[in-house]
C-alpha cells in the first residue's frame, strides 16, 4: 500500500484528538449526570477524578504494545474499545455501571504514547520535533474542543453523546486498521518489535536520562493536568473580593470567572506545543547549546538545551506566581499564569522531541514510561497547593523543593557527551549489550 | 566525540521536505487561535461581561 508520511501523522492526529475527546467527555457532561443520577460533591469529584486512573499504568502497556503489534493494531484496538463501550454507556440506566463504563472509556488517553511512537517510526531526526509537537498539540486540543462544543451540541442529552462518539470512534479505528502503517520500512518495524521484550523495558526504566525525562514530564503535563483541577478553586478562594470587584456575583459569576482564568493556562499549554516542538528542531538546526553543564557535542544536544531551558522556565513562574498571589493581583497572576501555560508547553513539546532520538529502537516503551508514570504527578501537586498556610504559597515550596530539583538532577543526567542511554540505575554490562 | 560533532553538523545541513512549511503554518495558525481565544475570554472576564466562549 503506498502512503506518505504525512498521511500517517493525519491519521494520528484525528485518532488521538478523538481518544481525548472521549477521554474528556465524561467531564463535559458531569452536571447532567450528576443532576440525572442525584449525586453528591464526593461522587462527582470521584467521577472527575476517574478519568485519570489507568493512564499511568495503561500508557505503559500502550506502548509496549505499540512496539511490539504496531501502531495502527494497538490504535485501532483503543478505539474500538473505547467506542464499542461508549456506545453501551448510551444505553445504560445504572450509575454503577456508568461509571464502570465511562472508566474503560477513559482507557482511550493511553493513545497517546502510541501516536508519539507511530509518529517517531516515520519522521526523521531534523523534523521530529515538529512532528510530534503537531499531533501531541493538535491532538490535546480535542480535551478543550469537548469541554466547549459538546454541551453546545448536544445540551443535556449526554446519552446521545456518548453514542455518537462511540459510533465515530469505531469508524476512525477501521480507518487506521486500513490506511496505517507501522513504520517507514520494514526494517525498522522488525527492529523495534524485536526490542519489545522485558530486558528491553528494564533497560529504558533504569536509565538516568529516562528518568530525568519522566520527570521533566511529571513537572510539565504533570503540572498541567493539576492546574487543570486546582486553578478554579485556587481563584475562587484567593481571589474572591477582586472578582466579585469585577461584577461577578454568585457561586455562577464565580464559576465563570475562576473557570475561565484556569482555562487560560491549559488552552495555551495545548496549542502552543507544537511551537515548542518547532523550536526544539530550531535549536538543533542552528547548534545552540546555551547552559551549562548540559552536553554540547551529542547529535541531538541543542534538544536537551531547549528543554533545559523550559524547566528553567517553568520553575521562574511557579515562583512568580506566589509573588503575584501575596501582592494580591489578580491581572498579574493572569498574566503569569499565562507565561506558566507556555513555558509547560515548551517542555511537554521539548520532552517528546527527544524521547524518540535518546531511545530510537524502543520508542513505544520510552514513551509508555516517561509519558505515563508522570501523569501521577498530576495527583500530588494540588495536595501541596493546598497543604501551605496560605493558599498562594504552595507554588514556591512546589519550585522550591520539587522543581530544582527535578532540574538540577535533568543537567546532570543530561551532562554525557557520548551516549547517556549507557547510564543508568543498572550498569550490567550484558543489559547494556544486549539492548544497545 | 568526532563523530558526533560530525552528526551534528550534518543535521544543520538537511533541507527541510516540503510538508514542513505547512506544518509551521499549521503551528502558527494554533498559536494565534490560542492568543486570540484567550485575549477575548481574558478581556470579557476583566470586564465582568462573561468568561471563556460559551461560557457567559
Amino acid at each position: 500500500m503506498k502512503t506518505h508520511k504525512v498521511e500517517q501523522l493525519i491519521i494520528a492526529i484525528v485518532g488521538f484528538f478523538w481518544c481525548f475527546l472521549m477521554w474528556f467527555s465524561t467531564a463535559a457532561f458531569s452536571p447532567s449526570i450528576a443532576a440525572h443520577y442525584h449525586l453528591s460533591i464526593k461522587a462527582l469529584g470521584l467521577l472527575a477524578s476517574s478519568a485519570i486512573w489507568m493512564a499511568p499504568i495503561g500508557r505503559i502497556i500502550a506502548g509496549w504494545a505499540a512496539d511490539r503489534f504496531g501502531a495502527p493494531r494497538t490504535f485501532a484496538l483503543i478505539l474500538s474499545v473505547c467506542g464499542a463501550v461508549s456506545i453501551a454507556s448510551a444505553y445504560t440506566t445504572s450509575y454503577k455501571l456508568l461509571f464502570a463504563e465511562r472508566v474503560i472509556v477513559a482507557i482511550a488517553g493511553v493513545s497517546f504514547v502510541v501516536g508519539i511512537q507511530h509518529v517517531a517510526q516515520w519522521f526523521k531526526d531534523h523534523e521530529i520535533g515538529t512532528a510530534e509537537g503537531l499531533f501531541a498539540g493538535t491532538g490535546n486540543v480535542g480535551a478543550g474542543a469537548g469541554a466547549l462544543a459538546l454541551p453546545r451540541l448536544f445540551g443535556t442529552n449526554y446519552h446521545a453523546a456518548f453514542l455518537w462518539l462511540g459510533v465515530i470512534a469505531l469508524g476512525i479505528a477501521a480507518w487506521y486498521l486500513v490506511r496505517g502503517q507501522a513504520a517507514s520500512s520494514v526494517a525498522q518495524q522488525a527492529l523495534v518489535r524485536k526490542q519489545s521484550n522485558l530486558r528491553g523495558t528494564l533497560f529504558v526504566w533504569s536509565r538516568f536520562i529516562a528518568i530525568a525525562l519522566m520527570l521533566a514530564y511529571a513537572m510539565s503535563f504533570g503540572l498541567e493536568i493539576a492546574m487543570n483541577a486546582w486553578l478554579p478553586g485556587y481563584f475562587t478562594r484567593g481571589f474572591h473580593a477582586e472578582i466579585l470587584a469585577l461584577g461577578f456575583s454568585g457561586v455562577a459569576g464565580l464559576q465563570i470567572a475562576a473557570g475561565t482564568f484556569a482555562a487560560v493556562q491549559s488552552f495555551t499549554a495545548s496549542l502552543f506545543r507544537p511551537f515548542s516542538g518547532f523550536m526544539s528542531d530550531l535549536f538543533q538546526r542552528k547548534g545552540w547549546t546555551p547552559l551549562p553543564l548540559i552536553a554540547k557535542t551529542l547529535p541531538y544536544a541543542p534538544r536537551l538545551h531547549w528543554l533545559g531551558l523550559s524547566l528553567i522556565l517553568i520553575t521562574v513562574t511557579m515562583g512568580s506566581l506566589t509573588v503575584a498571589g501575596l501582592m494580591g493581583s489578580l491581572h498579574l497572576s493572569v498574566l503569569v499564569l499565562v507565561a506558566m501555560g507556555v513555558s509547560i508547553s515548551f517542555a511537554t513539546g521539548g520532552t517528546f522531541a527527544l524521547v524518540p532520538l535518546l531511545f530510537h529502537d524502543r520508542p513505544g516503551a520510552a514513551a509508555g514510561f516517561i509519558g505515563g508514570v508522570s501523569t501521577a504527578a498530576g495527583i500530588v501537586y494540588p495536595l501541596i497547593f493546598a497543604s501551605g498556610h496560605n493558599i498562594h504559597s504552595g507554588y514556591a515550596y512546589v519550585a522550591l523543593y520539587m522543581f530544582v530539583p527535578i532540574t538540577l538532577f535533568y543537567f546532570w543526567a543530561a551532562r554525557y557527551e557520548r551516549a547517556p542511554q549507557e547510564h543508568g540505575l543498572i550498569e550490567h554490562r550484558e543489559l547494556v549489550a544486549e539492548a544497545a | 566525540m568526532q563523530t558526533d560533532t560530525t552528526e551534528v553538523i550534518a543535521t544543520h545541513s538537511i533541507p527541510h521536505e516540503p510538508w514542513y512549511k505547512y506544518g509551521v503554518a499549521v503551528l502558527l495558525l494554533e498559536m494565534v487561535i490560542a492568543a486570540a481565544v484567550c485575549g477575548y475570554a481574558l478581556y470579557m472576564t476583566f470586564h465582568g461581561l462573561g468568561g471563556f466562549p460559551g461560557k457567559h
